[in-house]
């Protein structure tokens, strides 16, 4: 520990000012603290991804605005991916599998070209086929969602 | 003379000078021995500060079973306590209710799943009345293997919409890139 020199330089004959911490209670606050973060320590992190189900709910009258707006949807097929907006399939919207696996790269470029065309819009729906795997619409709608379109619907509909 | 029992004494090779010395401790080494404790609470210190960094005050939300692989994602939020579906090893399970073989929901032509609404409505019912002044959020976890084909899984997420559950969260692995943006129908009522 730490020695304090007594002022004016006359140290013998003075109080010796060396001061021993008691640390024993602190290395047992440490040890019970380290004890109880180990035992409440999750070791494998787990994310979410938030989608809803298209069409669900009563149908409802749209407005001529609502009927205005980009309806956008990404269908995953066998063969790729098809990028339609109100029914219509988009330019360069047809992106087919590179070596039999998904173009994630072109597909996240045409959403983000789709997204400096319509700033305002969030919202898409993911439409897969049946024999689709899980991981690749979970990487579709992280595509979706790198792309500034946190409102994913799914829909199974095609 | 009589025998008496022996006291105890030096021996004649010992000095009484040396004797002595040892009686006042001037001679030889002091048994006592401070430890070094700073390289201990250092470590101990550390430690905790990459304890409290990774601690997580939702706890354990999900119990990954060993035959199931969740897929991977880079846009992930932070996970929130909800009732758990698990699709995956050739069944489909709710909170540890086993609901149907994968293959028979793949093959039945109905959309819902009886026995997985029936155990939805279940929690929505139990929710309700241990929760009567709440909204009822209609939260749901899918815990999926990553082989799990979307036939299953849509008939999952029918049924659970078909019962209220209509915020449907993917559990997922993240491996990196920082939390997604924020969700805006996330607190939709059921």
């Amino acid at each position: 520990m730490g020695a304090v020199a007594a002022p004016g330089g006359r140290s013998s004959g003075k109080k010796n000012l060396n001061v021993e911490l008691n640390l024993v209670p602190f290395i047992d606050l440490l040890t019970c603290l380290i004890c109880f973060l180990l035992m409440a320590a999750v070791w494998v992190q787990i994310g979410k991804i938030s989608v809803t189900q298209s069409g669900q709910g009563a149908p409802t009258e749209q407005t001529p605005e609502e009927r205005q707006r980009l309806n956008l949807v990404v269908a995953v097929t066998p063969q790729g991916f098809l990028i339609t907006g109100n029914g219509q399939t988009l330019e360069g919207g047809d992106i087919l599998k590179k070596d039999s696996q998904y173009d994630f790269e072109r597909l996240g470029t045409k959403l983000k070209e789709i997204h400096g065309l319509f700033p305002d819009k969030n919202d898409i729906v993911v439409m897969s086929e049946d024999s689709i795997n899980y991981q690749d619409l979970i990487n579709t709608m992280d595509v979706c969602l790198a792309n500034e379109f946190p409102n994913i619907s799914v829909s199974g509909t095609i | 003379m009589p025998i008496k029992k022996p006291k105890p004494h030096l021996l004649d090779s010992v000095k009484l000078k040396t004797a002595k010395k040892h009686l006042e401790k001037k001679a030889g080494r002091s048994v006592d021995c401070s430890l070094n404790l700073t390289p201990m609470i250092d470590m101990f210190v550390v430690l905790v500060i990459f304890l409290l960094m990774t601690f997580s005050t939702s706890g354990e939300i999900l119990f990954i079973q060993k035959d199931i692989e969740l897929p991977k994602a880079e846009m992930t939020d932070e996970l929130e306590q909800a009732p758990v579906i698990t699709i995956g090893a050739g069944r489909v399970v709710i909170e540890g209710n086993n609901v149907g073989r994968m293959d028979d929901i793949a093959e039945d032509e109905n959309f819902e799943i009886a026995d997985l609404a029936e155990h939805l409505n279940n929690l929505k019912r139990n929710f309700q009345q241990l929760h009567p002044n709440q909204q009822f959020a209609g939260k749901i976890i899918i815990q999926g293997d990553k082989e799990v084909t979307f036939r299953v899984l849509k008939k999952v997420m029918f049924t659970c919409t078909s019962i209220g559950y209509t915020n449907i969260n993917f559990a997922v692995y993240p491996t990196g890139g920082g939390g997604g943006p924020p969700e805006e129908g996330a607190e939709e009522p059921g």
